[in-house]
C-alpha cells in the first residue's frame, strides 16, 4: 500500500499504531523519495518546536503571572495588571499606525507602565557585565553574581550585593532550592550537579521595584511556586548554615 | 493552594507559547493569554481534578481565539505587519536571533488558514495527539489529520 502524505505526516507525529507505523517505517526505509519527503516534513516541525520552545524559558511576564496568580488568592493588585494590558493594547493601537510604530516616547511610556520581559533583562544586566542566567543543556542555570550569591550568601545574614537570596528549602525531588531576588526579577533555583538550575524566573512588576527590599518574603507568584515543591518547612538560620557547609545537598 | 492553580501556574510558559502559535504578534499573544487566563478562572468549575489540565485549558484558548483575536487578526492584516524591530525590542535575554526566528515562524503560520493553524498548533507546537488535539477542537480526527497534512505542506513550502 502506498504511502500517502497524510499517513507520512501521522507517522512523524507519532500518530499511527504500532503495527501501522513499522509499516510506513518500512516504506520510509525502502523508498529514498519518500525518505526524502518524511526528512523534509521534520525538519520543519524540528524548526517549529526549536523556534517556539524558546518561549518555554523566558520569563513569564508579570501581568499574566498576577492575573493567573489571583485564583490562588496570592495577588491582589489586578487592577494595576489590568492597567497595563490596557496600556499595552492601546500602545499596540497605536503601533499599527506605521508613522508611529518607532516613536520613542511612546516606548518610554509603555516600558514604564509595564512589567515586560525586557525590563528583566535590561535591569539584569545592570548589575554585572556577565549574564546571570544562562543556557545550560535543556535548562537554565544560574552564572555570574547570582550563582555566588547562592552559594555562598545566607538568607539569615543578608548581604548588600545587588542579589538577595531570600528563602532556602528542601523540595520534594529531594534537591535544595533557594528563592533569589534582583531589581527587577526573582525566582527559584534548585541545586543540581554542582549547578544551580533556575526552576523560575519572573519579572517584578514595576511599581514594586522601589520596593523589593522591604518584601522580605518575595514575590507573591514565587511563594506559589515555592508553595507548590516545598517539601516541610523552610530552613531556619541553622539548618541553612548547615546546608551551605555541605555544598547545598 | 488547590490543584487548579498549582496545574495553571505550572502551564504558564505553554499557554504563552500556545498563544504565540495561534495570534499573529507577540502583543496580541500575551493579550490572548492573559485573557484566557482570567476566562479559565472564572470556569474553573467546569475543569474536574483528574482530566488533563492542558487540553482543557487550551480549548478555553483556542475558542477565545476564535471569539475574539482572530477577528482583529484580519483587521490588522490590512496594515502594515510589525517590524521585526518590534519583536527584537521586546526580548528579555537579547536572544535577539531566537526572537527573529520565532517572528518568521510566526509569520508562517500567519500565512496558513486558521483552521490550519490550530491544528498545527496543538500537534506540532504543543505535541499533542491527533485524539487529543481533536477533542479539544471537538472535529473528527480524519478532519484534524487532512488539515495537518495541508497545513505541514503549506509550511514545507514557506519554511522548507
Amino acid at each position: 500500500m502506498p504511502i500517502d502524505d497524510e499517513r507520512l505526516l501521522a507517522w512523524l507525529d507519532g500518530g499511527l499504531g504500532d503495527v501501522d507505523a513499522a509499516a510506513v517505517a518500512a516504506a520510509v526505509a525502502a523508498d529514498p523519495q519518500l525518505a526524502a519527503r518524511a526528512a523534509a516534513h521534520r525538519a520543519v516541525a524540528d524548526r517549529l518546536r526549536a523556534g517556539f520552545d524558546g518561549l518555554l524559558t523566558e520569563p513569564v511576564p508579570a501581568a499574566l503571572a498576577t492575573a493567573a496568580g489571583r485564583g490562588g488568592g496570592t495577588v491582589t493588585d489586578l487592577s494595576s495588571a489590568r492597567a497595563a494590558r490596557d496600556a499595552r493594547k492601546a500602545g499596540a493601537r497605536r503601533s499599527t499606525q506605521p508613522a508611529r510604530r518607532f516613536a520613542l516616547p511612546q516606548w518610554a511610556a509603555i516600558a514604564a507602565t509595564l512589567a515586560l520581559g525586557i525590563v528583566a533583562g535590561r535591569m539584569s544586566q545592570d548589575v554585572g557585565p556577565q549574564p546571570l542566567i544562562a543556557q545550560h543543556g535543556a535548562g537554565l542555570e544560574a552564572r555570574g553574581q547570582l550563582a555566588a550569591a547562592l552559594d555562598s550568601q545566607l538568607a539569615s545574614a543578608p548581604s548588600d550585593g545587588d542579589v538577595r537570596v531570600m528563602v532556602t528549602f528542601r523540595a520534594h525531588d529531594g534537591r535544595i532550592c533557594r528563592s533569589w531576588s534582583l531589581a527587577a526579577q526573582s525566582g527559584i533555583a534548585c541545586r543540581a550537579s554542582q549547578r544551580w538550575q533556575v526552576t523560575a524566573a519572573v519579572a517584578t512588576p514595576v511599581e514594586d521595584k522601589s520596593t523589593y527590599r522591604m518584601a522580605a518574603s518575595g514575590d507573591p507568584q514565587l511563594l506559589t511556586l515555592i508553595d507548590g515543591m516545598i517539601d516541610g518547612a523552610p530552613f531556619d538560620a541553622a539548618q541553612e548554615q548547615q546546608a551551605s557547609r555541605q555544598g547545598w545537598r | 493552594m488547590d490543584a487548579f492553580d498549582r496545574e495553571l501556574t505550572a502551564l504558564l510558559p505553554r499557554l504563552r507559547r500556545f498563544a504565540h502559535a495561534l495570534a499573529r504578534s507577540a502583543a496580541d499573544a500575551d493579550d490572548l493569554a492573559q485573557s484566557a487566563v482570567e476566562r479559565m478562572l472564572r470556569a474553573r468549575d467546569q475543569w474536574q481534578t483528574g482530566t488533563r489540565f492542558d487540553a482543557w485549558a487550551f480549548r478555553i484558548m483556542r475558542n477565545l481565539w476564535i471569539d475574539t483575536v482572530r477577528a482583529s487578526a484580519r483587521l490588522a492584516r490590512r496594515s502594515a505587519p510589525e517590524a521585526e524591530g518590534l519583536l527584537v525590542g521586546e526580548d528579555p535575554r537579547g536572544q535577539i536571533e531566537a526572537r527573529s526566528e520565532l517572528a518568521a515562524l510566526m509569520r508562517a503560520l500567519d500565512q496558513l488558514p486558521d483552521e490550519q493553524r490550530e491544528v498545527i498548533a496543538l500537534v506540532t507546537i504543543e505535541g499533542l495527539g491527533y485524539a487529543e488535539a481533536a477533542a479539544v477542537l471537538e472535529l473528527p480526527i480524519g478532519t484534524v489529520s487532512s488539515r495537518m497534512l495541508r497545513g505541514r505542506q503549506a509550511l514545507l513550502k514557506l519554511l522548507g
